[in-house]
């Protein structure tokens, strides 16, 4: 218990400056996606994971991601798609900001019950993210820690609502990174 | 090669590397020449001069390595040493100056070859647009023998998906080339 507090406290202070030239990094997240329900829209809380390959260009890194976000065991979205991080300063700990585009396969998204019958309706969509986060480096190691959390917007128009950009999921994640 | 010339200072301590370097210049000739007095303070002062060149030239050629700047990552092949990887902290009069593993190093002349880590933009441009044309070229074709009606010719199919995924995949090989690193020799 004290020797995980200290550990811990050692990541608050550590004072590491990452090291100076990173090309690329691959990156696994796991957490939780959230959605809520509207209308016939399955809504619920599940498992989520992503992983992506990013490249690096100082403070910014282009990322190729893709994920499982298990909405609930009656929905199950798959989201693939391009993004960038901006990390703010060069420190050990560097919040960041995250954003992305690209596509969702949204299957069991609907879930209808009509005279007795149940009937289930995919849908792909093309979508948003946004997010913030933080990531933690450790002195001359290329792995890092993160966390961030990100909401992903519907850009299209589709039954039975029709808003442009309308809050689709939310996740929130926990993951690690190693760069070279 | 010559044997060394009594009136060649010895080179300064870190500074071994390059002392072969004054064998290889001429004007050494001059103060190897008759007794003379004149023709020998002449050649003296010739010969200072001259070695202040050559410092001049090495210091130069030390601290300002083509193509390396601050930040840069390195590698070194130092004799007797392998070859150190660090990155450029500083590049001074003093040297060229590495963050490595160990600790900072400072090396006062460059070593017999260097590197710098570079990105294989290039490569990865070539290898995703060369997939990208064969593939696109493929589906091209696929959508042509798909198409059931008003369709047009197979190659102009195959012409326009080898074009247009060619593209995409040059762009998404230019991405991921970008994080795959490289060396890159610049000296010799």
């Amino acid at each position: 218990m004290r020797l995980g507090a200290l550990a811990a406290l050692a990541l608050l202070v550590s004072p590491v400056a990452l090291h100076a030239q990173r090309f690329g990094e691959v990156s696994f997240r796991a957490g939780a996606a959230i959605a809520t329900p509207a209308d016939s829209v399955v809504g619920g809380t599940g498992p989520a994971i992503e992983a992506s390959f990013g490249t690096r260009f100082g403070s910014v890194v282009i990322l190729l991601e893709g994920g499982y976000l298990g909405v609930s065991s009656d929905r199950h979205v798959w989201r693939y798609g391009i993004g960038a991080r901006y990390e703010i300063g060069q420190g050990a700990w560097r919040p960041y900001v995250v954003g992305g585009v690209g596509g969702y396969e949204d299957i069991g998204r609907r879930l209808e019950v009509i005279d007795g019958y149940q009937f289930v309706s995919d849908m792909n969509w093309f979508g948003v993210s946004a997010g913030a986060g933080v990531r933690h480096g450790f002195e001359g190691s290329p792995f890092s820690l993160l966390a961030e959390s990100r909401l992903h917007v519907r850009m299209h128009r589709v039954y039975p609502d029709y808003d442009l950009a309308k809050l689709e999921l939310v996740t929130v994640m926990l993951g690690g990174a190693v760069s070279w | 090669m010559r044997p060394p010339d009594p009136e060649v200072p010895a080179p300064a301590a870190g500074t071994s590397l390059a002392s072969t370097a004054h064998d290889e210049y001429p004007f050494i000739m001059i103060s190897t020449g008759k007794s003379s007095t004149r023709r020998s303070v002449i050649g003296a002062l010739l010969l200072l001069c001259s070695v202040t060149t050559v410092q001049a030239q090495d210091s130069t050629r030390s601290v300002s390595p083509p193509g390396v700047k601050r930040g840069h990552t390195v590698r070194l092949a130092v004799p007797g040493q392998g070859r150190v990887v660090g990155d450029v902290e500083r590049i001074g009069s003093d040297g060229l100056t590495l963050g490595t593993a160990s600790g900072p190093r400072t090396f006062a002349v460059l070593p017999d070859t260097l590197w710098t880590r570079e990105r294989s933009v290039k490569q990865g441009a070539i290898v995703g647009g060369i997939a990208g044309i064969a593939g696109g070229i493929f589906l091209g074709v696929i959508a042509n023998a798909l198409c059931e009606y008003d369709c047009g010719s197979s190659a102009g199919y195959a012409a326009a998906g080898g074009l247009l995924v060619g593209a995409g995949g040059a762009a998404l090989g230019s991405l991921v080339g970008a994080a795959i690193p490289r060396w890159k020799r610049r000296t010799p």
